[in-house]
């Protein structure tokens, strides 16, 4: 108890006011005061518990002894002024407060119908609306920002799923690209959400995984359908290669029977050559002893083949010829090839001339000689010699004569002609015997130089001493002169001499006079052989190609066909009785043929005995040059 | 030459992109589909869609309501 308290309150306890109030703040300053002083008076008060209480303190006040005791007029004017100014405050601050209530009210109002408006929007699906987070009202200013905070969390799920959306939108559509066979297709774009990322990846991851192996699958299955073509191209290619394997295989099979069809027609062509040859073939070894010979060893030698074989060559030549043989032997060893003459000897042991041709067998490494032989040729040889010796002597012979000629032909003329003179009593008259004998010796004589004439021009021909002068002669014009020399004696002899002229044959190249000596010679002989009764001669010419033909025809005897052949052989008459009858010198066809053949023509005849010949001779229209008789 | 419509008024997001994204398989290149829709975010959906799935925009247009009616070509 403080000391401090006035008289006036000594009297009465002192109340703590927590007794009265009932309050129980102990630590009350009003309790703690010494200043017993209520409230109004003193000024300390518990407010907290008395502030609504100010009108029932009052009341209370009213009632309270102390209170009574207290209060004087002066201080109840106090009182009441501080009253009033509290209550004037008290009704300042309750307008105050009103004025803030109503003002709350309204920031209320406006606060919830922003955040009704912004609600609506949100449940119409807008979160995008924001409210301004102003307001008087913490509540309210919570409430908006809750509201914002919602819209915001609404904003951001709604964002989040149509993230979700179009991101499934976006495998779905991928998705189903890659089962239509799309495997490039990928998930793309990034997220901001950790697993839609993450599925994205795993999306990608499994389409890249797949698409890898089915990559792979088709890659390996690409592979191996090119392989397997390969391996069938291969196997074509080996079957295609076997095949032509085979086929050449089958062709070298036949090539090779050909080859050995054609060694056995090649061996059995040279066998056959070999033993067809009219020659001795021979094969002898480097060592000189025979390997082979053909069948003609027989022929030839004598010997058997199998007699020959493997004896050595030399054997066979001839003693003489050894040294020789020996020689070339050496140089056959050589290399040389060539032919050469040697004896060899026969079986019977006689010699054999032989004409030996020998050359190496390069791929049988022996020697091949081919051995004919050449004694008929020896003879040959021996007789041509011979013959020209004769014939040397011939052509001496006939030069002579020739010389002779006119050493023969001068006493013939001579006796001709003193003969004819006789004849011709020039010199004298003869009587009947004396004319008789000089016809004779006329006759004989004329005979004699016709034989003489004959014989000379033969040996002139043959002696290559007949000049043939070769001219331009008309046909008709040289027949005709030769038909003159003809004329009497044809007509004595009954007989009509007719030409049958070919105008193609106009001129010819030839010598004149020998022509008139063919073709009198043959008119001749026509007339001289005709039949009793007479008969016809023709003269024919044509021209054949580049010769001309002359052809004398007649009815007369003909010729018998044995006969035909010693025609124009020198003084062959068909037989002694036709000298007799006929006369002639046998000369005459002999010396036209040499004449004609002399000029590059030839003679022949054409005949039927009993009925007639036709002697038929030509010559080239271009006059060939007389040919050398040897 | 529009292919197909898809009305997807009166659905909420992102179901109208949901059935737009089941649609898209069907439709072949060169194909039309016209989406109608009235979701509030309906144009941005179609819009971004089309962007991520690379399909063209050919318009997009509202017709009064908050109703939206778009053209995707393939």
């Amino acid at each position: 108890m403080n000391a401090k308290c006035s008289s006036i309150h000594q009297k009465t306890k002192k109340l703590k006011c927590m007794e009265f109030f009932n309050c129980e703040k102990l630590e009350c300053p009003a309790y703690k005061s010494d200043d017993h002083r209520c409230w109004v008076i003193s000024g300390t008060t518990c407010r907290d518990s008395i502030k609504e209480l100010v009108v029932q303190k009052m009341e209370f006040c009213l009632k309270c002894d102390f209170f009574k005791a207290n209060i004087n007029i002066d201080s109840l004017e106090d009182t009441f002024n501080i009253i009033n100014k509290q209550f004037k405050d008290f009704r300042i601050l309750y307008d105050q407060k009103n004025k803030e209530i109503e003002t709350m009210n309204l920031e209320l109002a406006i606060g919830i119908s922003e955040v009704f408006e912004a609600l609506k929007l949100i449940h119409n699906g807008d979160p995008s609306i924001r409210i301004p987070e102003s307001s008087s009202i913490e509540l309210i200013r919570k409430l908006k920002q809750s509201v914002n905070i919602t819209a915001e969390n609404l904003g951001e799920i709604i964002d989040q799923s149509h993230e979700f959306a179009i991101t499934l939108a976006e495998h779905f559509d991928v998705l189903s690209r890659v089962s239509k066979g799309d495997y490039g297709a990928r998930v793309n774009g990034e997220s901001n959400t950790e697993m839609l990322q993450f599925f994205k990846k795993l999306t990608n991851q499994m389409i890249e995984n797949t698409s890898k192996e089915i990559t792979q699958r088709i890659q390996v299955e690409e592979a191996l359908r090119k392989s397997r073509f390969k391996l069938e191209v291969r196997v074509m290619e080996r079957t295609s290669e076997l095949s032509k394997a085979n086929e050449s295989l089958q062709f070298e099979i036949e090539e090779h029977k050909k080859s050995e069809d054609e060694i056995k027609k090649r061996k059995d062509f040279l066998e056959t050559i070999m033993n067809s040859s009219l020659d001795l073939i021979v094969t002898i070894r480097k060592d000189g002893t025979i390997e082979f010979a053909n069948k003609i060893i027989t022929d030839l030698l004598g010997y058997r083949i199998e007699d020959v074989i493997d004896r050595n060559f030399i054997e066979f030549i001839s003693e003489d010829s050894r040294d020789f043989m020996l020689k070339r032997w050496e140089k056959i060893q050589n290399g040389l090839t060539g032919v050469f003459e040697i004896k060899l000897i026969k079986a019977d042991g006689s010699t054999i001339d032989t004409l030996i041709s020998h050359s190496i067998l390069k791929g049988f490494d022996s020697y091949l000689a081919i051995i004919k032989d050449i004694t008929e040729r020896k003879r040959v040889e021996e007789l041509f010699s011979e013959n020209i010796h004769l014939a040397y002597a011939n052509k001496a012979k006939s030069e002579f004569l020739a010389t002779m000629s006119h050493e023969l032909r001068t006493p013939m003329n001579s006796t001709i002609g003193f003969s004819e003179l006789l004849k011709q009593k020039t010199v004298g008259e003869l009587n009947e015997k004396q004319e008789h004998y000089l016809d004779n010796i006329l006759t004989s004589s004329k005979f004699l130089l016709e034989l003489i004439n004959q014989i000379l021009d033969l040996a002139k021909v043959e002696a290559g001493k007949m000049d043939i002068l070769v001219e331009k002669v008309h046909v008709s014009k040289i027949i005709d002169e030769t038909l003159i020399l003809i004329k009497e004696r044809a007509l004595k002899h009954n007989i009509i001499i007719t030409m049958v002229y070919d105008p193609q044959l106009d001129c010819l190249e030839t010598d004149m006079m020998r022509f008139k000596q063919v073709l009198y010679n043959l008119l001749s002989n026509a007339v001289k052989f005709c039949k009793e009764e007479g008969g016809t001669v023709t003269v024919r010419t044509k021209k054949d190609g580049d010769n001309a033909l002359f052809s004398v025809s007649d009815t007369g005897i003909g010729i018998k066909e044995e006969d035909m052949v010693k025609l124009f052989n020198r003084f062959q008459q068909i037989d002694s009785g036709t000298a007799r009858k006929y006369g002639g010198t046998g000369l005459g066809l002999a010396i036209s043929k040499q004449l004609v053949e002399l000029q590059g023509g030839n003679i022949m005849v054409e005949s039927k005995y009993g009925e007639g010949s036709t002697f038929t001779f030509s010559l080239p229209i271009n006059g060939k040059r007389p040919l050398i008789n040897s | 030459m529009v292919t197909e419509i898809l009305d997807t008024t009166g659905m909420k997001c992102p179901q109208p992109i949901l059935k737009l994204a089941t649609k898209s398989p069907e439709m072949r290149p060169g194909d039309i589909l016209e989406v109608i829709g009235d979701c509030p975010t309906f144009e941005k959906d179609v819009r971004v869609w089309c962007e991520r799935l690379h399909k063209t925009l050919l318009y997009i247009r509202s017709e009064g309501k908050g109703r939206v009616r778009a053209q995707i070509q393939f």
